[in-house]
């Protein structure tokens, strides 16, 4: 009887849940470099890229998601001075670029992005190689579990660590990240971190809309063809 | 006498002038061939470095450098 009464409750919490919907907001943080480098190139690019982080704390991280998908994007801020800046071009894909797409049913996630002066839908599978940790803490009333995966848009073995809570069980978050079993609220990956700002969670239904623009590639793909343009434009320097 | 000063002379000015052309010559070509793209693929590094952790870690930031830098 007890047995019945479990699977009955379960079943309701689950189509409680299937109903629901949220949107979270993510805000920015960077760690500032603390050494000062002696080489003037190297000190300017850093100098360059505190400037970028700083725009980027301006900008809007936004996850939509249902029990079903989630699209994520960023919602840039107009800047006080040179919008045609490096720097501030930058700023919007410090963390990601362009819009993130996640299918819970497929697996998958489709990234409409543009590089080297070309739209691309670049379609990958959501991440499933994370090592869950015990290690826990509370993210607002929402207890999360730390996760560590190598990142997978870095050409290097750079890692992101993911804060996610089962408490809202959907396999979504920020800038292409998901595949867990839990809601990713807190992101970090180099000196960078996105972090809750603001969850609204409903029981309406709300259209998450697939990315369309641009040339089917898979990442690996994409990434190929960009060190090809790389190793082309070392080739022809001289 | 005041011939071969003369011929001494001519001769030294247009040595100068070639020397100087040659000079003039092989810094327009070291300017225009060799230095701006060293400097630009050397900022494209520092720039991806500075952004992402180290080199190689995201072409993005690399090629948008390198772009910026040579005037694109």
């Amino acid at each position: 009887m007890k047995k019945y009464l479990l699977i009955i409750l379960l079943i309701i919490t689950t189509n409680l849940f299937a109903q629901q919907s949220g949107v979270v907001k993510y805000e920015f943080s960077y760690k500032k470099f603390t050494d000062t480098p002696k080489n003037k190139m190297v000190a300017d690019a850093r100098r360059m890229a505190d400037i970028s982080a700083e725009y980027a704390k301006n900008h809007q991280y936004i996850l939509k998601f249902t029990h079903l998908e989630s699209i994520y994007l960023v919602e840039d801020a107009m800047p006080l001075d040179d919008v045609n800046s490096f720097e501030y071009k930058f700023s919007k894909f410090i963390f990601s670029t362009g819009i993130y797409y996640q299918n819970k049913e497929t697996c998958k996630t489709l990234n409409e992005r543009s590089s080297m002066g070309q739209n691309y839908l670049v379609h990958d599978s959501l991440n499933s190689d994370w090592k869950v940790t015990t290690e826990s803490k509370f993210i607002g009333k929402y207890k999360c579990f730390k996760a560590v995966s190598l990142c997978s848009s870095c050409n290097n073995n750079q890692e992101i660590t993911a804060w996610f809570t089962p408490e809202i069980p959907v396999p979504f978050g920020p800038a292409g990240y998901g595949g867990l079993p839990g809601l990713i609220l807190e992101a970090s990956k180099f000196r960078y971190t996105l972090s809750l700002k603001k969850l609204k969670l409903s029981n309406k239904n709300i259209s998450i809309e697939k990315p369309t623009k641009g040339t089917l590639i898979t990442a690996d793909k994409l990434k190929e063809l960009q060190w090809e343009k790389r190793m082309d434009m070392k080739s022809n320097r001289g | 006498m005041k011939k071969i000063i003369l011929t001494l002379v001519f001769a030294f000015t247009i040595g100068t002038m070639i020397n100087a052309n040659i000079t003039i010559d092989s810094k327009e070509k070291n300017l225009t061939i060799i230095s701006e793209p060293v400097d630009c693929w050397a900022q494209a590094d520092a720039a991806e470095a500075a952004f992402c952790g180290s080199v190689g870690c995201n072409t993005d930031y690399w090629l948008g450098k390198m772009d910026s830098c040579m005037g694109f």
